[in-house]
């Protein structure tokens, strides 16, 4: 029970405390005339106004009596207000903290999609310059068959110059021919001569002495003769063997001139499908180059929009984030409404709704902001009234579908899902500020996790592989110590020392990411590698441009976010997807 | 005709020894042969013959030559050498005793003298010629030459047979004339 007085005993006495002097002047009036005069009328008015004073009281009570009775009945009201208020305020935070996480998620999505986008653009040039070589080469193919062609058509005209050639050679042969038959004459004369001569010489040794003379003309004659005889003979042979030749040159000529010409024939024939073949690649060349190029023109188009969106997209976050601030706040105010309205039925009822040590009068003005202890005492208080709460709220959500998942499947899921509560016991352990012994060794302090800072551990986080996990908390500590050394305005030495320490940890993490998926051969190493690649070249970008401006805009912590939900939440979990279907098959 | 050659036998105090010394060369396959230049009356191209029955198998017939009648014989079949025909044989026409008579050989190498002192008169070789027609073995710049006396060769009895039949064929031809 409240040791409080309630108002219509404080009103009480106040009224008595009021009337008292003017009754006791009253009387000291009455002892002072009694002396003067003992006058019947006096203790007549008298009588009267004691009558009065005590006329007006009753109605003063009944008065203060209806006014308690209202102001019961608003706050009442009040409360049951401020009830819904602070309900209305925690789903409004919940929400609009989920509607942040949704912003988060949209961001990681069309940051893909920009990779992708930008892959696709850079194949699509490839294919574009690929494209064109083809048709640089079709063409200059094209040209050869062409020139390939016409050496063929002079082949065939110098063919049509060779058989020509071969009719003049058999007309050469006829000719030999002919030589020949004439070359039998001169043996004949040749014969004749030789007879003659021979007989010329008998006739001349007939003669004796007289025939010497003409014995030499017979010599003479028989000489000649076998000189026109071995000559015919050489001409004879020499004839033989040039028309033996002759023969054969047209025995071959006439095969080569065959062969050649059919050879030749379908030459020009493959030519000239190959110039047909080579047409039609070069129109679908053409066709493909132009294909191209539009899909370029779509892709640049489709890449832009995607720019555009992932601005939007951005600010969206921003202002997600914006409104879960405004929402904390409004909880907050929630929670100073329902100690206001607590405090108020104290006042009037003279003891507190909720059995509650809270002294009525004196935090009410000087604990505008509740103090933590407050806050937690608050929290637990209306945690069994109010359904949403964080953190216990989220113990419950999670054990809940912890219990699910050991019910639905006792074995395969069974990692994942003790995962699931360990990783749901250690948010509590920090949101409750006990068991920092019983967490890994990080950066990470628990009062920070708490701060509902943007750059708490989720647990869309977790990628089920323990190292990686610890090495994003790390991640996550410095980008939430760098966030709080540029909010609160630290010296410009501490926010550099602690971007160069996110680059550096960034750096350490990304090659012992890297090194961890060549392990198990996961197959998209590369592209990973090019991501990573990208994501240090804008790190590295910005701290250039703080080095040169000297501040750390939003813009640097929305591209923090981004890359957390971009990287871990969508590059990252596909390859822990990888390794858990790598673990299932194995 | 045989008178005349009387008339040339007569004037054989005139001819000089160079002219005995001269030979007709001639071939019949592959060896080549010589006869004395003055036994032969005249070198004839082959001419159509007609063969006489009932004669030696050497002699192949009878031939016209400018309206005399001359029996021919063939030295390869006389001599009995084997060897392809000739593709224009010549005939050497000799004159005998019994008249003009014809030898078929391949053909005429040359008119040659060779001098006494060149021939080898007993020569201790074989020959498809029989030892009494050789004259000897004659050299001509180192190629020796079988000399044959064809006067002997054809004027032998064995021509007799020939010669009969000439003479038939003569009679024969007078009858019909």
């Amino acid at each position: 029970m409240s040791k409080g007085w309630s108002l219509r005993i404080k009103f009480v006495c106040i009224s008595v405390a009021f009337t008292l002097p003017s009754l006791l002047q009253l009387i000291f009036l009455h002892f002072r005339t009694r002396e003067v005069s003992h006058d019947t009328a006096y203790y007549q008015v008298l009588g009267l106004v004691v009558l009065a004073w005590l006329g007006c009281s009753g109605i003063a009570l009944f008065l203060l009596q209806r006014i308690i009775h209202n102001l019961r009945a608003i706050a009442e009201q009040l409360k049951i207000v401020t009830h819904e208020t602070l309900g209305s305020s925690q789903k409004l935070d919940v929400s609009s903290k989920k509607s942040a996480a949704a912003a988060q998620q949209e961001a990681a999505a069309i940051q893909e999609s920009v990779t992708a986008m930008t892959e696709m653009t850079s194949m699509l040039g490839q294919t574009g310059q690929h494209t064109r070589s083809t048709k640089e080469v079709a063409e200059q193919s094209l040209g050869r068959a062409q020139d390939g062609a016409l050496t063929m058509q002079k082949l065939a005209q110098s063919m049509q110059r060779i058989a020509e050639a071969h009719l003049h050679l058999r007309e050469i042969s006829t000719i030999i021919d002919s030589i020949a038959t004439r070359t039998t004459v001169i043996n004949d004369i040749v014969f004749k001569t030789q007879l003659l001569s021979v007989n010329a010489s008998i006739e001349a040794a007939r003669a004796g002495h007289h025939g010497k003379g003409f014995a030499v003309v017979a010599g003479e004659v028989a000489s000649l003769a076998n000189l026109s005889g071995k000559a015919a003979e050489e001409i004879r042979e020499l004839l033989k063997k040039s028309r033996h030749e002759v023969a054969e040159i047209l025995a071959s000529t006439r095969e080569s001139i065959d062969s050649g010409q059919e050879v030749v024939r379908d030459a020009l024939e493959s030519f000239e499908a190959i110039t047909t073949a080579m047409n039609q690649i070069n129109d679908k060349v053409q066709q493909i180059f132009e294909a191209t190029r539009e899909q370029e023109m779509g892709v640049q188009q489709t890449s832009d929009a995607l720019g555009e969106l992932s601005r939007t997209t951005s600010e969206h976050s921003g202002i997600a984030y914006h409104q879960t601030q405004l929402s904390d706040h409004l909880k907050q105010q929630g929670f100073q409404l329902k100690r206001i309205e607590r405090a108020m039925s104290f006042v009037i009822s003279g003891q507190d709704s909720e059995s509650r040590t809270l002294t009525p009068w004196s935090n009410i003005n000087d604990s505008v902001l509740p103090s933590p202890i407050e806050e937690k005492a608050e929290r637990q208080t209306l945690s069994d009234r109010i359904e949403i709460e964080d953190p216990q709220d989220l113990k419950g959500v999670i054990l809940s579908s912890d219990r699910k998942n050991h019910g639905s499947s006792t074995q395969g899921p069974g990692v994942p899902g003790t995962r699931k509560a360990d990783l749901a016991a250690r948010i509590i352990k920090k949101a409750s500020g006990q068991g920092d012994d019983a967490l890994p060794k990080n950066h990470m302090s628990t009062t920070e996790v708490m701060n509902n800072s943007r750059f708490a551990w989720q647990e869309s986080y977790d990628i089920g592989i323990e190292r990686m996990n610890d090495e994003h908390q790390i991640l996550l500590g410095i980008m939430d110590k760098l966030e709080k050394a540029v909010d609160q305005d630290q010296p410009h030495a501490e926010q550099r020392r602690l971007l160069q320490e996110l680059k550096r940890f960034t750096e350490q993490h990304f090659s012992s990411e890297e090194k961890y998926l060549e392990s198990i051969s996961y197959p998209d190493l590369k592209q990973h590698h090019l991501i990573h690649d990208n994501l240090l070249e804008r790190l590295d970008a910005y701290t250039k441009s703080f080095e040169r401006e000297g501040y750390l805009g939003e813009d640097f912590f929305q591209f923090l976010l981004t890359w957390l939900a971009a990287h871990i939440m969508g590059v990252d979990v596909k390859y822990a997807r990888f390794v858990q279907d790598h673990r299932s098959v194995a | 005709m045989q008178d005349d050659i009387d008339k040339q036998d007569a004037s054989v105090t005139e001819r000089s020894t160079e002219d005995e010394n001269k030979y007709i060369i001639f071939s019949l396959g592959a060896e080549i042969y010589g006869a004395k230049l003055l036994s032969v009356r005249e070198v004839i191209e082959a001419m159509p013959t007609k063969s006489v029955p009932n004669t030696i198998t050497s002699f192949i017939g009878v031939c016209n030559l400018r309206g005399q009648i001359i029996g021919v014989i063939d030295l390869r079949m006389r001599f009995a050498i084997e060897a392809p025909q000739a593709e224009r044989p010549i005939f050497l026409i000799f004159e005998t005793s019994s008249g003009p008579i014809g030898a078929a050989v391949d053909r005429i190498v040359s008119v040659s003298e060779i001098p006494e002192d060149l021939i080898e008169k007993q020569p201790n070789i074989v020959s498809a010629v029989p030892s009494r027609y050789m004259q000897g073995i004659g050299k001509i710049n180192d190629r020796l030459v079988t000399l044959i006396n064809l006067k002997d060769v054809l004027s032998n009895e064995e021509l007799a047979h020939a010669h009969h039949s000439k003479i038939q064929l003569k009679s024969n031809q007078e009858r019909s004339a």
